[in-house]
This record gives C-alpha cells, sequence and structure tokens, in this order.
C-alpha cells in the first residue's frame, strides 16, 4: 500500500518515527538505537559546552547531521525567553533552523506552559524557524498553535518519559480531524502498541525517546517502535473494521455437516 | 555603529571604556583579562581572539554556537572578535535530549 510522503514545513520524510538522544548509555548505543529505530530525524538538547573536559565527544560525531535532521529542542525552559535564545542559538550551529519548541510549566508534571509556548511559536515564526511545539492533548491550544503558523503540532500522550501511553485517544482525535499540518504524538510512549495505537488514530508521526532509550535492550526496543509505528501506519491506512458488541461469524453458517 | 560595537555591552558607570583600536600584537600577547564564560570566571592571557580561545578548547566551529553579551555571532563573525575583560561568553552545543 502506497503511503504519502511525511511533510513537516517543506521536507519530507519517510520514517514517521522521530527519535530522541537522551539517557543512552554513550553515543555508540545512541548512534545503534537510532539506526535500528529508522528515524530520520533526531531530537537533541542545546546545552552549554563543557569546557573542562576538552576531549568530550560530541554528539555530532555520531549523529551525522548531513544524514539525519537535527531536531534541537529547549527542553528545561521554563520561560519564552529562554526559548527563543535556545533557538536561536541552535541555529547558529548549523543544522538549519527545524525546533522543537518546549516550555514547562510545571516541574513535576513537565506538562508545558501553553500561553508561553504560543508566546514564543509566534517570534520563531517570524524569524523563520520551523516550529514543532510540544503541547497539551488540548485542540484549542493546537489550533492557536496552527493558526500562528507552526509547521505541526505535538500533542503529548502523558507525561514526558512516563510510559502512561495515550491517555486521552478522544482528543488526540479531535486534534487529527481539525489539523491542517502534521500531528505528532510527542511524550508518554511507553511500549510499541503505544505508538501503533498513536498511528492507527490518524496520527502523522510519534516522538519518543525514553521509551527506547529506557528499555532494557535499547536497540531491540528501536526496532520494535519502528514496526509498531509501521504496523500502526498501515492498520490507518487499511481501514479497520467497526466495534461491534456481538460476535459475527467468520466462517460460513451454510453447509455444516450433519 | 559597527557590528563589533553592537555586540559590547553598556559601559557599567565608572568603567572606564578602553579606547577602540586594534592592539598590536605585542601588547595583545601582555593582556590578561577576565571574561566570564558559560557562567564562570575564565581568564585569557595574551591572544584575546574569539578564533584562538575556541581551538585552545579544542572545539569544532561547525559543532558550536557562540553568544557574546547576549548576541548571537554568526559564523562568519568568530574572525572579527577580540575578547575584552568582562564578555561574557557562552558557547553552547548539542547533547543527548529528548
Amino acid at each position: 500500500m502506497q503511503d504519502t510522503p511525511f511533510n513537516i514545513g517543506k521536507q519530507s520524510f519517510k520514517s514517521r518515527l522521530i527519535v530522541g538522544t537522551g539517557k543512552y548509555k554513550d553515543f555508540n548505543e545512541t548512534r545503534r538505537a537510532i539506526e535500528e529505530s529508522g528515524a530520520e530525524i533526531v531530537t537533541v538538547a542545546v546545552r552549554r559546552v563543557n569546557i573542562t573536559d576538552r576531549n568530550k565527544e560530541n554528539l555530532l560525531d555520531f549523529i551525522d547531521p548531513k544524514r539525519w535532521q537535527i531536531l534541537p529542542n529547549t527542553a528545561g525552559c521554563y520561560t519564552a525567553d529562554e526559548a527563543i535564545r535556545t533557538c536561536r542559538l541552535a541555529r547558529e550551529v548549523g543544522v538549519g533552523a527545524m525546533v522543537k519548541l518546549e516550555i514547562i510549566g510545571d516541574q513535576k508534571t513537565l506538562f508545558p506552559d501553553v500561553p508561553a509556548t504560543i508566546e514564543a511559536a509566534r517570534i520563531l515564526v517570524k524569524e523563520g524557524f520551523t516550529v514543532l511545539p510540544y503541547v497539551t492533548d488540548d485542540p484549542v491550544a493546537c489550533k492557536r498553535l496552527e493558526e500562528i503558523g507552526c509547521a505541526a503540532v505535538m500533542p503529548l500522550a502523558a507525561p514526558i518519559g512516563s510510559g502512561l501511553g495515550i491517555r486521552n485517544p478522544f482528543n488526540i482525535k479531535i486534534i487529527i480531524e481539525q489539523s491542517k499540518v502534521p500531528v505528532i504524538v510527542d511524550a508518554g510512549v511507553g511500549t510499541a502498541s503505544d505508538a501503533a495505537v498513536a498511528m492507527e488514530l490518524g496520527c502523522d508521526g510519534v516522538l519518543m525517546n525514553t521509551a527506547i532509550a529506557g528499555a532494557k535492550d535499547p536497540i531491540a526496543m528501536a526496532r520494535a517502535m519502528r514496526l509498531g509505528i509501521e504496523a500502526g501506519r498501515l492498520a490507518f491506512l487499511a481501514g479497520r473494521i467497526e466495534r461491534r458488541l456481538y460476535a459475527t461469524a467468520s466462517s460460513p453458517i451454510t453447509g455444516l455437516i450433519g | 555603529m559597527t557590528e563589533r560595537s553592537r555586540l559590547r555591552p553598556k559601559p557599567l558607570p565608572g568603567r572606564q571604556e578602553a579606547a577602540f583600536q586594534m592592539p598590536s600584537q605585542n601588547a595583545a600577547r601582555n593582556q590578561k583579562i577576565t571574561i566570564k564564560l558559560n557562567g564562570d570566571a575564565y581568564v585569557i592571557e595574551g591572544d584575546a581572539r574569539l578564533t584562538t580561545l575556541i581551538g585552545a578548547l579544542k572545539m569544532k566551529p561547525t559543532r558550536i554556537a557562540v553568544e557574546l553579551n547576549r548576541e548571537v555571532v554568526p559564523k562568519s563573525g568568530y574572525a572579527g572578535i577580540t575578547l575584552r575583560e568582562g564578555d561574557e561568553l557562552e558557547l553552547i552545543n548539542f547533547v543527548g535530549g529528548g
């Protein structure tokens, strides 16, 4: 079955899985997991260079920006100003202008500060960034972000790193139905079936980090996630049967023996 | 206003702004300045050019981004910058994250 390309801004991708690079044992494991996931977009965090350890390896020496689309995030930012500053710096590294806008509103739940996210997104869009905002699974918030020019909306499935899977599939469904930009479920996925559920709902993609990096075998889980995304997407395109309360026989009811 | 002076903070009251001129090589070698590098005091002795600092820290310009006194410095601007006393410099790179 032929799938449509996964377009974000002016770019086109085949893989609908976006993966993070945090929490791995080392950069080698990071790279192997990313290879196995088949992801073409890879998120990274923006941090101060380690001045004291000058021989420290650099993530980009393992994740070649020519091969993967690097998606810097604003993780750790609590205000629009901090996030904007982070994005401007990230763009200057020279791997493009696509950013994952993430402004945290609460330390315990890591739920996003939606007003601050909208404020920052407006400015970043004006400055030419391709803005992918992490947002609550709130259809109105997603609508606003789309209206101001975000290239996608990224509602959470559940709190970051929680592994709870999609907590509100009905909201996600509404967001998918109303959106003209890609809908990418970001955060909260725990295992391959969660990723498949997101894709079966009609999401354009899924972004995850902990579910892979935190698994006992991250490389195997990366593959499981790739297959989960593919299976869910294919099931969505194939069109599932209606849910019924009672049975409908699969075998003919005529021609029975006796 | 030149690109370089735009990146300067406003001089603090009582702070003498040095005359804006290119220091000679000898003067540059004898200089000792303290800047704030990634939030901490950092002493540079002698050559205070940004490109020299980046080299001394064994950083590849293609892996980092630079902010001087709260303004992003494009890569094309690195070569024209000589750091001065009190400058606030941020050097960032990408690390693992989700």
